[in-house]
């Protein structure tokens, strides 16, 4: 399957305005995976030592949030995986 | 000039005289608007060291050449003046509509100075520009002024058009922490911006304008919009088909994570994980008081929260993260139900939030650890009491009881009990909703943040989180932001509308969006040069108002007690590594001054005479 994976906002590992790359993937974390492979400044930035997503990222597919538990969800052709931090702030 | 409507309005209270002055075009290119502009102002015409709460301190409020031009987050006026909380500079901000309407109205920025004899409020609806009276208004909240003066315009849709700016009580009764309030439910809320204002007896402002703004470039404007638009679009924060967005948590949306983190504030800060956060989390909100989101002016994103506390027949706006954290965390508060009350007597008596939550934390650290007797507050006060947390807010806002004394603000509250090591911020101003010793960019930011701890004046909570501990590079990068953010808040623009965008791009975003509005020749260095030139303005008022390096400071407990527990266990902030970095990357001495070489390069020479400046390379080396 290959979906589009977006990561929004200022950390975002490359200079262009919407931070995208269409990756290969069957689940939520194979998708990540091959994303920062695409962009390996954004490695340490989405994970952790351990390699999992910090906790502070959030995460939707097309215009649903998942939770960092559920990354072994199926992704679809087509499907939209967006990243991006938590907003706080008021 | 395109952007900048080209004229000030100057109120001299004490002789009840409006008078409409030509905008300094020079000056406003230079300094931009809004903050920087407003700061220029203020620097030349009064001494720094007058008392902020004596008719000789002005307040300015001051639009920026993007407000009301439609551009996206376009909503935000300044509130620039002396403040009676830190003693050195205030600058706060806020969105809704009143900013935009100023500007329709044909003005950039109000001078307020002297004092009026008796309350007053200034009404300005194109062309006229009035003082009326206000001793009916003295003494309501800001709902009610707002709600009496629009009674007053008699007709529907004049006073719907109205946009109103007040103090409550608070401001009337000079708590070192009120705010000014617009559109009942906004505000410019940190330094004590609305004790200014009470103490020039000035209770409200009401606007109406029917003019326009002028764009230099509008297919450049068009565009710029659009590619900040499509970075919102494109990403999950507009969305409204995802509970999970931040259409529906709003600001809350990041309790939940940080306290896993273990960076939210939590009991005065002496932790950072609270037991019991996902009552007070964004989903909470949103699954059981929110009534639905509320945008300002020419906003996609509508991060506002309007809310309902059913049981209680109370409706309003709130309560955002910060006011969750402090209000909430610090003082051990899980009830979610208390916090929206205290955060709605906080925008009805006009007050900040954040310095209203550090003020009760420290209270009530000072209380357990028994340097706070029973017989001073009236009842016990404990970690976790939300009743005595909602009372004490009530209590401050009107200078009743305990209250009398909360309102001189943490600092004041922690040293006259003796402990001023136990008051959580920098420069008497109360840290926002991020522990320092975790986040060290973030530490660093509140320590060299003008107008004392502050978490918008460099958003180094956006850039770190991923690497909250080290230190390596963050003074350069927080550096830059303060630059960029001086920019956003002298154009007026709501930082919240480029959060989608990336820091690569970000300036050229934020410069497309300022020089399409101005036409004024700005390119991306110039630009960044003049948001540099503001904070070393900033910085060289507080200079002159007495600031020295050992207000550049954490308390205590972030420099020498580590983390005691959660996932950012045994860390310290690392203030003496960083700071002289800081310094130096600035080019300011070891002292924290601006050396004269640095104000030359930024057309600060004037502004930096009489001050007790470093030595130029030149006079060292012939030493």
């Amino acid at each position: 399957m290959s979906a589009k994976v977006y990561f929004h906002g200022y950390i975002a590992p490359s200079p262009d305005i919407v931070n995208v790359a269409k990756v290969n993937g069957n689940t939520v974390g194979q998708c990540l995976n091959n994303f920062v492979n695409h962009y390996p400044r954004a490695k340490g930035v989405l994970f952790d030592e351990n390699g999992k997503v910090r906790e502070h990222f959030w995460l939707v597919i097309n215009t649903n949030s998942i939770s960092h538990e559920e990354l072994d969800k199926p992704v679809k052709s087509g499907d939209e995986l967006h990243i991006m931090q938590t907003i706080c702030g008021g | 000039m395109d952007g900048w409507v080209d004229k000030i309005i100057r109120v001299d209270l004490t002789k009840g005289i409006c008078t409409v002055e030509d905008l300094d075009t020079g000056l406003a290119k230079k300094f931009i608007g809004g903050r920087g502009l407003a700061t220029k102002i203020l620097s030349d015409e009064i001494d720094p060291k007058v008392d902020p709460l004596s008719p000789e301190n002005k307040l300015i409020i001051a639009t920026g050449p993007s407000t009301g031009t439609g551009g996206l987050g376009s909503a935000r006026y300044m509130a620039v003046t002396k403040s009676p909380l830190t003693g050195f500079l205030a600058c706060s901000n806020a969105g809704g509509f009143f900013g935009p309407m100023l500007k329709f109205a044909g003005y950039d920025l109000i001078i307020f100075e002297g004092r009026a004899k008796k309350p007053v409020y200034l009404s300005i609806v194109d062309d006229a520009v009035e003082l009326h009276p206000a001793r009916h208004l003295w003494g309501k909240t800001t709902h009610q002024t707002e709600d009496i003066i629009r009674d007053e315009i008699g007709d529907s849709w004049t006073a719907r058009e109205t946009r109103i700016v007040s103090i409550g009580p608070a401001g009337e009764k000079l708590v070192r922490f009120a705010a000014i309030i617009n559109d009942k439910h906004r505000a410019a809320a940190r330094s004590g911006v609305g004790a200014v204002m009470g103490s020039k007896n000035l209770k409200a402002i009401a606007v109406r304008g029917t003019g326009e703004v002028t764009i230099a470039d509008n297919k450049g404007f068009q565009e710029a919009l659009l590619s900040v638009l499509e970075a919102n679009k494109k990403s999950p924060v507009t969305s409204f088909d995802d509970l999970g967005s931040y259409a529906w948590q709003g600001t809350p949306r990041g309790v939940a994570p940080f306290s896993k983190m273990g960076i939210f504030p939590v009991r005065n800060f002496q932790e950072g994980v609270l037991e019991g956060v996902d009552k007070i989390n964004g989903v909470t909100l949103r699954d059981t008081i929110l009534k639905r989101p509320v945008s300002c002016y020419s906003c996609p994103i509508a991060c506002g929260r309007w809310t309902e506390l059913k049981a209680d027949g109370l409706e309003g706006e709130g309560p955002e993260y910060e006011s969750i954290g402090l209000l909430g965390g610090s003082c051990g508060v899980n009830n979610l139900s208390a916090i929206t009350k205290a955060n709605y007597l906080c925008n009805e008596l006009g007050m900040d939030t954040i310095d209203m939550g550090g003020v009760i934390a420290c209270a009530m650290e000072l209380f357990e650890k028994g340097f706070l007797p029973e017989k001073d507050i009236g009842f016990k006060l404990n970690f976790g009491d939300a009743r005595a947390m909602v009372k004490l807010t009530k209590q401050t806002g009107l200078r009743q009881g305990f209250g009398d004394t909360l309102a001189e603000g943490g600092y004041g509250l922690a040293e006259k009990h003796g402990h001023p090591e136990l008051f959580m911020g920098v420069k008497k101003q109360s840290f926002s909703a991020y522990e320092p010793r975790a986040l060290k960019g973030r530490g660093l930011g509140y320590v060299t943040s003008n107008r004392g701890a502050c978490h918008m004046k460099g958003i180094m909570h956006f850039v770190e989180l991923s690497d909250p501990t080290s230190i390596e590079g963050k003074p350069t990068i927080l550096k830059g932001l303060q630059n960029l953010m001086a920019v956003h808040d002298s154009a007026g623009h709501c930082f919240f509308n480029f959060r989608a965008i990336s820091a690569d791009k970000l300036p050229e975003v934020v410069l497309a969006a300022l020089e399409s509005v101005t036409g004024a020749g700005y390119d991306k260095e110039s630009m960044l040069r003049a948001g540099e030139r503001i904070w070393n303005l900033e910085r060289l008022f507080n200079i002159r108002a007495g600031l020295t390096k050992k207000d550049d400071t954490l308390p205590p407990r972030m420099l020498k007690e580590p983390m005691p527990n959660g996932p950012v266990k045994g860390q310290v902030h690392e203030l003496e590594m960083m700071l002289p970095e800081y310094y130096q990357l600035r080019g300011w001495d070891e002292n924290g001054v601006p050396t004269p070489e640095k104000l030359t390069e930024l057309g600060l020479e004037e502004e930096g005479k009489n001050l007790k400046l470093a030595p130029t390379r030149q006079s060292r080396s012939k030493k």
